[in-house]
């Protein structure tokens, strides 16, 4: 079990996170800036899994790829093992990405079509549990491989730098539902193995409240509800959270009433005053708009982003 | 065990009834580097106002099947045998003129992708008026105006301008109804979904599947991977496995109590917070190549019950309780299967 004691400096920290994109700027249009992440904290344990849902565009793998520094923060700062990985740059900032790597969606997208699998992993091969015999894969290249293998092959090119923690953004997500048992149960194997500590990025909430100790919600850009698995979609408190998790197929004829949202989500390049969610809430009152709500820890160890919660 | 058959088995209902009627349908592609039985001895029946969900893993042929029903498996692909009733009138064979004026009236297809299935060049109400007039002999005034109310009906909001849209100004979800809408536009018989909300948001999908869900009286073919789905939609469900029917039973059979192995399994590995804990199930293996099948049952590589008999294909048979399962550990071998009835070996 993770200990809370307070002082004791969690493997990775963000404060007050934020990726804008520059919109278009120039005679004709002046296009308002994409808020992917607008103002995220958090907190990241050794050793545990926080899994983080949303739609798409909400900023998960934005949110994901900044923690690599694939995006530039816009504000704010990340900690990773007590070293500010904003500050830093070249050889510096190369070494300290050594610990942290990043399992994507689509293996393919990051394996080099032309590298032989033994360029692209070597030893990792073995960590990622492919049996001796099956080695001559090495000499293989990435189209030659099934989308299960691909993903395996996809985890063991992370897992060659031997990184303590592991940003994996959809990683079963294209996956036949048997092949993403076995992606998985491989990821809890290693992260029991190694002690690796994960940021599971995915939409299916299946899957997350599965694989997950904590859950985050995100929606336009922010962490709207924080708490630990299980009291997340027992007794979800922010009011996104609560149409999300009754949208899942079959909650319905579980006795979990499905709460249809109005309208769209807004763009991020013009989020509402205030509640992100208020436009589409049906809770929401006057000061929602004024007041951009923070999360509070409403229950314990769970947090919400909602003026009316409680 | 050899009760009556329950009410809610999927036991073939008067024939007058039946939308569609598959039987046997095999679908092969000749390709250079050999056949490839895509889809081999399926067969299932659709009464009238029922949703059918077709289920199975990649390459497990449940596209191939809604293609084969609508007639548009393209060469090297064919129809190689079997037959398809559609409303007792057989599809197979039918001449391509023939085949046209039932596409689109009577039989229609939804694809996961609505951008695939939409011309980015036209209007949204250009498309559906056009829809709505090549199988009915209306005049354009009031084609649109069918047009906007067949928007309202999926709910589309303020439908008056989004007739005047394009594709591309809506969202995903916003123009899987656009084709939805131009699919019930001449009242299909029979509205084939081929994985409708699989590029969805889950937020999006509920509003999709409560939409088809109100779409009462049409009799569905649902194409898709998630057993949820599944679950929320459907009365009765074909599992498919390389390209053949592993079982077929009631939404309840099936998803409570599958008895077919690859059905257990695929419904074991389906993570949820309920597992929490427990070690996911997982199916040893990968779907085989479609080239390379194995000669018995498609599934018995990766079966952990599988046993010498497997290397020959199981036949699919009857059970007490109404469902129709392939497996040879259900098979007529076993007593309780006196009861079965053999359908095709």
């Amino acid at each position: 079990m993770r200990d809370d004691k307070p002082g004791k400096e969690p493997l990775l920290r963000i404060e007050g996170l934020r990726v804008w994109f520059e919109g278009e700027r120039n005679l004709f249009a002046r296009t308002p800036p994409l808020r992917a992440v607008d103002g995220v904290d958090l907190k990241i344990e050794e050793g545990e899994t926080l899994g983080l849902v949303g739609e798409s565009g909400c900023g998960k793998s934005t949110l994901g790829r900044a923690l690599m520094r694939l995006e530039e923060p816009t504000q704010g700062e990340i900690w990773f093992a007590g070293k500010n990985l904003g500050a830093m740059s070249g050889a510096r900032l190369r070494e300290a990405r050594r610990d942290i790597q990043m399992i994507f969606q689509d293996p393919l997208s990051c394996l080099d079509p032309r590298m032989k699998v033994r360029r692209i992993i070597g030893e990792g091969l073995a960590i990622a549990g492919i049996p001796k015999a099956e080695r001559e894969h090495l000499d293989r290249y990435p189209h030659e491989f099934s989308g299960g293998q691909r993903q395996r092959i996809g985890i063991a090119r992370a897992l060659a730098t031997r990184p303590r923690f592991i940003v994996a953004d959809e990683p079963v997500s294209a996956l036949d539902v048997s092949i993403q048992s076995q992606i998985v149960n491989l990821m809890k194997d290693l992260q029991a193995e190694f002690g690796l500590t994960y940021l599971f990025i995915a939409h299916d909430l299946g899957v997350v409240g599965y694989i997950s100790d904590r859950v985050g919600v995100m929606y336009l850009g922010r962490i709207v509800e924080l708490a630990d698995a299980e009291e997340l979609y027992d007794n979800p408190l922010m009011p996104y959270t609560q149409v999300l998790l009754s949208a899942m197929p079959e909650e319905e004829a579980r006795g979990r009433k499905r709460i249809i949202p109005q309208g769209e989500v807004p763009s991020p390049r013009n989020p509402p005053s205030g509640c992100a969610f208020r436009t589409r809430c049906w809770r929401a009152r006057p000061l929602c708009a004024e007041q951009r709500p923070e999360l509070r820890e409403l229950r314990p160890r769970h947090w919400a982003a909602c003026h009316f919660a409680e | 065990m050899n009760g009556s058959v329950p009410a809610a088995a999927p036991t073939p209902p008067a024939k007058k009834d039946l939308v569609l009627s598959v039987r046997g349908l095999q679908t092969s592609y000749f390709t250079s580097a050999g056949v490839v039985r895509a889809v081999d001895g399926v067969t299932f029946d659709l009464p009238q106002g029922q949703t059918l969900g077709l289920v199975g893993e990649s390459g497990s042929g449940k596209s191939v099947t809604s293609l084969s029903i609508m007639g548009l498996i393209d060469p090297p692909g064919r129809v190689t045998g079997g037959s398809i009733r559609f409303r007792g009138r057989e599809l197979v064979g039918l001449k391509p003129g023939q085949m046209r004026r039932l596409r689109g009236r009577e039989l229609c297809l939804v694809f996961q992708d609505p951008m695939s299935a939409l011309n980015p060049v036209y209007r949204i109400g250009t498309q559906l008026i056009e829809a709505i007039r090549v199988h009915s002999d209306i005049g354009y005034q009031e084609a649109a105006r069918r047009g906007v109310e067949l928007l309202r009906m999926v709910s589309m909001p303020d439908p008056e301008r989004r007739m005047m849209d394009y594709p591309h100004n809506l969202s995903g979800g916003l123009r899987q109804r656009v084709t939805i809408a131009i699919a019930m536009a001449n009242r299909p018989d029979l509205l084939i979904l081929d994985e409708p909300t699989t590029a969805l948001d889950v937020t999006v999908q509920a509003q999709i599947l409560d939409l088809v869900k109100k779409l009462t009286g049409t009799t569905v073919l649902l194409i898709t991977h998630d057993i949820g789905v599944v679950r929320e939609m459907c009365d009765q469900v074909v599992v498919m496995y390389g390209g053949r029917v592993m079982e077929h039973g009631t939404v309840a059979q099936i998803t409570r109590h599958p008895q077919h192995p690859y059905s257990q399994g695929l419904l074991a590995s389906i993570p949820s917070t309920r597992l929490r804990g427990r070690r996911l199930h997982a199916i040893r293996g990968s779907v085989p190549s479609p080239l390379a099948m194995p000669p018995g049952c498609p599934f018995s590589p990766r079966c952990d019950r599988a046993f010498a008999k497997c290397a020959e294909m199981p036949p699919i048979v009857r059970q007490p309780d109404g469902r129709r399962i392939a497996c040879w550990l259900a098979g007529p071998d076993l007593p309780c299967a006196d009861a079965g009835e053999r359908e095709n070996a």
